[in-house]
């Protein structure tokens, strides 16, 4: 099975002479279908820079970059931003939805982008907005949602439409507190368990531990990563309650 | 702060600077223009023209004068021969430092002539002599030593020797200048002389006086169009500073959190309005003085006139620069007051203020439209008269009822929202969501395009309809002296001469198919032989009574010949006996006789005359010309044809013409009028653009933030592209429509005594301005916008 | 959380078997906290011995039933009210590893630490899995992992913090005196534990 998304030796440099700043000092990163991939790492680390690049927002300054074994090296930006509409879905941490749309707008965004008709598009938006029981919400402008409504909503969007592969998500909780943080997860991961590759950039472990797997940044470099977790059986042995 | 906004902030600064600009070049442009209007009057609000045919008169009627007007300016004239040739040339005694005529004289070369037996000669002059500075010249048959070029720079036509003044000693005819009676005469009397009608014996009561036309619409027209483009800077700015203002409202929510007040908040915009209304004042006044010292040399060869490149209304002009500051302080605080009044976390969070309720500011705007509407009608009750503070009031109440009917507007237009595209819907409710900036950038749309409407109205009001005009497109005007010619100077013709022409004028008839040739005769009185008096050989003019002893000249009107009578199907049996003059003038007019010593007392009766300017307006009935001893001379012929005439027979009249030593008149094709309003469609859309670029440039770029999760959605150029293009175009095209309503109920309102005039609809340039602009203004969006947005990962996700 | 007082809490509502005591307590703490079967009963008895409950007398084992008794129920409330233990300094191992880790030449500090981190980040993983697979209304378990998660977060975040910190004791710390520091530290830390 070939990797949803994968990058190689992936680099990436702001800036010329005297101000440039390697952000990315290449990459090795695969994720495959059906698996949850955190990346962990302090500011600055670069794993802001590694999800746009993932994301086709921003060229890698070196190294392949391949989502469905495509390399998006050889896409116009046209071919990127439908790929973004049909395969990959966003969400940020605080500015995911445009506040001129409704809810079920927003989501029906990326369907309505890549042609599909209105009342079509509606259709669907509204039935992932059910699913993340947001169905009454749905007429709803952003201003009037809670924060953890908007983040569901981001992920709706996220969601929506058939092909979606690639879920990118960059401190999707940042301002939730810990059950809506949790929800959202619990979310992600579920989309994630049906066949979605997903990466969720964080610097909070408790985030990170949602992740089937979780790697290390550090100064651009991949520095570590969890093995896949065992089975909770395995807590017995490992990490012991001491019984007073 | 400045720092990071420049761009807005040139933006606003450009466009009011460039308003600033127009209204001081404008107001420049038409002062001086309404000083074109009244030429051979200088800063004198009365002139008398005195034939003189004893010299020794002449000190008793200046004091006469003195005793009846105040400060009296005297011209000498004195009409003279060129030796050697059929040339007559005026010999003028003025003084160029006079009070009153001091501006109708400029020296170009040399120096004015200060003792007897110096000279100085307009250019024309001198070439005619052939004469430079120091030669010595012979005229009126002394020798007199050429020392200076001058000129009349309100006539630049005007050709005279300018010989010291003389206090009329010399003269033929003189010429005074005086304030108009009843201002400085009244003062005048008040000097104990009794009534001086009765005293007077130098004959200056039973002397015409000629009065100044009135200034006053042109002044008007000057403030209307002053204040309109003040409320342009003030919609400009307003429009800019609401965008300002929204951007800043993040900072703003910032200091109000660490306690700045309202005050302190107001302060932060305000002082922003100061600084560039300023800066825009400053920078427009010095544009429009250039622009206008550019444009000078095109505008004196138009006016023939001599145009001072720094001679500026200068009121007008720091009173611009004034009102612009003052407007645009204004204009900021307004949103100043606005953003102040955010509650603090909805600042921070950056959401706009919620909207106000729309009934409220549609019910201001209905209230600001009728009184504007009110104002309007009253301040022009029939065309003439108008009442330039009023009109002002109405223009401005008219301007702020569409300004607060701009909420509606875009709430109305943005309804239909959820059934549109994608991209169109977006648009449409960011600009719903962002009322205040969307309704004043709409409300200033409108105003360009009300304006300009206005001004398309307005020219195709004056422009003449087939009824209207100096003639009709069928008749053509043969005239025996050209039509600048100072008819005082008729040299007269000889019985020969006078049938020589009649033959040419007859060939040039025939020579047009199915044209009559009318033979068009003016009356004077019958030639004296004192050389000294040509004056009374002045045809007879028809003038308006404009007061006490005071006429306003309108024409030389022709003969009642039989021929006429026929042509114009006048049944000679309707004339009632002892009628005088026959008007097609709704005015009362009289026939002034300057020998007689009560002029104003014509018999006149009103008969149906086409309205042509140039054609005969009144006719002089053969009775009065028995009656008084006045002759007919024949001074030119009305061609009058069945068809509208062909610009091949125009032309081969005129060359005929040309070749007898006389000119044609034609209907004139007010090409002028036409460009006008092209011009105004035009610049009314580079400036409806200009607005549109500013205030959609400021509203997109706001939703800079909005664009990248667009883009990480997946939405490509083409999106962003038909996002601002459909912004752009909805403002456009919703401005478009309120300007159009806006300026045509104010136009209903001006021209309600007679609406008929606004009919025919300038179409062409309606439907311009309907459709190009918002076209134009959705392909300038297109083409501008699409750029990918950039540093996603800076700004987007750290 | 001691088991006397888990099985003190189960009695408080009405009396139990043996069995019925033990199913009880895995089901409220879930199974990230493994008791082997003798553990339940030889508690039981030392609170029938120290008189918290009474029994019904009848055979050990899984069929003998348990009631609470009035000083049982004074037990319970006392221990409820009494504060937890916070005056013990948090994975002194941890702590120790690392300053020692300081220490020792040849070492890199930040391998340690994050061989640590991932260490702690994939035991949070086991917890959260155990979380993500369990039932929604299943709030017992989920207390007790999130305790669990947000103890082992807090080692995670000491970690991170260590990181920053220890280049600047490195730095600033002069050769000598620093180790003899460090092992005064040390042995302060055995004492105490």
């Amino acid at each position: 099975m070939t990797a949803v998304l994968e990058l190689r030796s992936t680099t990436k440099v702001y800036g010329e002479g005297a101000g440039e700043v390697h952000a990315l000092r290449g990459i090795d990163l695969a994720v495959d279908a059906g698996e949850l991939v955190a990346i962990m790492g302090p500011s600055g680390s670069g794993k802001s820079s590694l999800l746009t690049i993932a994301g086709s927002l921003e060229h890698a300054t070196s190294g392949e970059v391949r989502i469905d074994g495509v390399d998006l090296a050889g896409l116009s930006r046209n071919q990127k931003a439908a790929l973004r509409r049909r395969s990959i879905g966003f969400v940020f941490q605080d500015f995911n939805l445009l506040p001129g749309l409704t809810a079920a707008e927003n989501v029906s965004m990326p369907l309505e982008l890549d042609g599909t008709s209105g009342r079509k598009a509606r259709t669907r938006a509204l039935e992932v907005l059910d699913e993340l029981g947001l169905a009454e919400r749905a007429e709803h402008f952003p201003d009037d949602l809670s924060g953890g409504e908007r983040q569901r909503v981001a992920i709706a969007r996220a969601l929506v439409g058939e092909g979606r592969r690639l879920l990118l998500a960059d401190e999707p909780t940042g301002a939730l507190d810990s059950v809506n943080s949790e929800a959202v997860m619990r979310l992600l991961r579920r989309v994630c368990a049906q066949g979605a590759a997903g990466v969720v950039v964080t610097h909070d472990a408790q985030l990170a531990s949602w992740a089937n797997r979780v790697v290390f940044l550090r100064d651009g470099r991949v520095v570590d990563q969890t093995t896949p977790a065992a089975g909770p059986e395995s807590l017995l042995s490992t990490v012991a309650p001491q019984p007073s | 702060m400045f720092r990071k906004e420049w761009r807005q902030q040139a933006l606003i600064l450009g466009l009011v600077t460039i308003a600033v600009a127009i209204a001081v070049a404008g107001s420049t442009m038409a002062m001086n223009a309404a000083g074109a209007t009244q030429p051979g009057f200088g800063s004198a609000g009365a002139t008398a023209r005195i034939p003189i045919a004893d010299p020794a008169r002449v000190p008793a009627l200046i004091a006469s004068a003195e005793a009846r007007y105040g400060s009296v300016e005297v011209i000498g004239h004195r009409d003279t021969t060129v030796a050697g040739s059929a040339d007559r040339l005026d010999i003028r005694a003025q003084d160029p430092d006079g009070r009153f005529g001091h501006s109708m004289l400029a020296l170009r070369d040399g120096r004015y002539p200060t003792a007897v037996g110096e000279v100085a000669l307009t250019p024309a002059v001198a070439d005619l002599l052939g004469a430079g500075i120091g030669d010595q010249v012979e005229l009126d048959r002394k020798d007199r030593t050429v020392v200076g070029l001058v000129e009349n720079p309100t006539g630049l036509g005007d050709d005279f020797a300018l010989v010291a003044p003389d206090r009329g000693r010399s003269a033929t005819t003189l010429v005074l200048l005086f304030e108009r009676p009843g201002t400085a005469g009244r003062s005048a009397r008040g000097t104990g002389t009794s009534d001086p009608r009765s005293t007077d014996e130098s004959g200056l009561a039973s002397v015409p006086v000629m009065i100044r036309g009135d200034n006053g619409p042109v002044a008007a027209l000057v403030l209307v169009a002053v204040a309109s483009a003040m409320t342009l800077v003030g919609l400009i700015a307003a429009a800019g500073f609401v965008v300002v203002a929204q951007r800043r409202q993040r900072q703003l929510g910032l200091l109000a959190a660490i306690g700045a007040t309202e005050r302190h908040l107001r302060l932060v915009v305000v002082a922003n309005g100061a600084i560039v209304g300023l800066v825009a004042a400053v920078a427009g006044t010095g544009l429009g003085v250039l622009g206008w010292a550019l444009a000078t040399p095109a505008v004196e060869a138009a006016a023939d006139r001599r145009l001072g490149r720094f001679d500026l209304p200068w009121g007008v002009v720091l009173g611009c620069a004034a009102i612009a500051v003052v407007v645009s302080v204004a204009a900021a605080w307004w949103p100043a007051r606005r953003m102040a009044r955010i509650p603090v976390m909805a600042a921070l969070a950056g959401r706009p203020p919620s909207p106000a309720p729309v009934h409220r500011s549609l019910l201001v705007a209905m209230a600001a439209l009728v009184a504007g509407v009110a104002a309007i009608a009253t301040a022009i009750p029939h065309g003439d008269d108008v009442k330039p503070l009023l009109l002002i009031a109405g223009v401005i109440a008219v301007a702020v009822g569409t300004v607060f009917a701009a909420p509606a507007v875009i709430k109305i237009g943005a309804a239909p929202a959820a059934h549109l595209a994608f991209s169109r819907r977006l648009a449409l409710r960011d600009l719903a969501r962002f009322q205040s900036r969307s309704a004043a950038a709409l409300a200033a749309i409108t105003f360009v395009v009300g304006i300009s409407v206005t001004i398309v109205a307005i020219a195709g009001v004056n422009q003449y309809r087939t009824d209207e005009g100096n003639l009709s497109s069928r008749q053509l005007l043969i005239e025996i002296a050209g039509p600048q010619a100072d008819p005082t100077a008729d040299p007269g013709l000889s019985a020969e001469q006078s049938a020589a022409l009649d033959a040419r004028a007859a060939a040039i008839g025939s020579e047009i198919e199915g044209a009559d040739v009318l033979a068009l005769d003016v009356a004077r009185r019958p030639a004296t032989s004192d050389p000294a008096d040509p004056m009374l050989n002045e045809p007879l003019s028809v003038a308006l009574s404009v007061g006490d002893h005071s006429w306003r000249h309108l024409g030389y009107p022709p003969v009642a010949t039989p021929e006429l009578l026929e042509h114009y199907g006048i049944d000679p049996a309707s004339i009632r006996p002892g009628t005088e003059l026959l008007s097609g003038d709704h005015r009362d007019v009289t026939i002034l006789d300057i020998s007689r010593r009560d002029p104003g007392t014509t018999k006149v009766q009103r008969v149906e005359l086409p309205p042509y300017t140039s054609a005969p307006r009144w006719l002089i009935t053969e009775h009065a010309l028995h009656e008084h001893g006045w002759e007919a001379v024949r001074s030119g012929w009305l061609v009058d044809a069945d068809h509208a005439l062909t610009t091949d027979e125009i032309a081969s009249a005129r060359a005929a013409a040309a070749d007898a030593g006389m000119t044609i008149e034609v209907r004139s094709s007010q090409d002028s009028l036409a460009a006008l309003r092209t011009v105004t469609t035009g610049a009314a859309a580079l400036l409806a653009l200009a607005i549109l670029a500013m205030t959609v440039g400021l509203i997109r770029s706001e939703s800079a933030r909005d664009l990248r999760t667009l883009t990480a959605t997946g939405a490509n150029s083409r999106t962003r592209r038909a996002l601002t293009a459909s912004t752009a175009g909805f403002l456009g095209a919703m401005g478009v429509a309120l300007g159009t309503a806006g300026a045509y109920v104010a136009l209903t309102a001006g021209y309600h005594s007679d609406l008929g005039r606004l009919v025919p609809l300038p179409w062409a340039h309606l439907a311009t301005i309907a459709i190009g602009l918002p076209l134009l203004a959705t392909a300038a969006g297109w083409v501008l916008a699409g750029r990918e947005p950039s540093g996603f990962s800076r700004q987007t996700f750290d | 959380m001691s088991v006397r007082h888990a099985l003190l809490a189960l009695l408080s509502d009405g009396p139990k078997y043996g069995l019925q005591l033990r199913h009880a307590f895995e089901a409220r703490t879930g199974e990230v906290w493994p008791l082997n079967v003798g553990q339940v009963y030889t508690t039981l008895q030392r609170l029938e011995r120290d008189g918290l409950v009474a029994s019904d007398g009848s055979d050990d084992g899984p069929q003998k039933g348990y009631r609470i008794t009035g000083d049982g129920t004074t037990e319970l409330t006392t221990w409820l009210e009494t504060p937890p233990e916070m005056a013990q300094p948090p994975r002194d191992e941890l702590l120790i590893k690392v300053l020692v880790a300081a220490q020792v030449p040849g070492v890199d500090v930040h391998a340690i630490i994050q061989t640590h981190r991932r260490h702690l980040i994939e035991s949070m993983q086991r917890y959260t899995s155990v979380k993500a697979d369990a039932s929604d209304d299943d709030v017992a378990l989920a207390l007790v992992v999130d305790a669990e998660l947000f103890r082992i977060e807090a080692m995670v975040r000491w970690l991170d913090t260590a990181e920053i910190r220890l280049p600047r004791l490195l730095a600033s710390a002069p050769p000598s005196p620093a180790p003899t520091a460090a092992e005064e530290q040390v042995a302060a830390e055995e004492v105490r534990s």
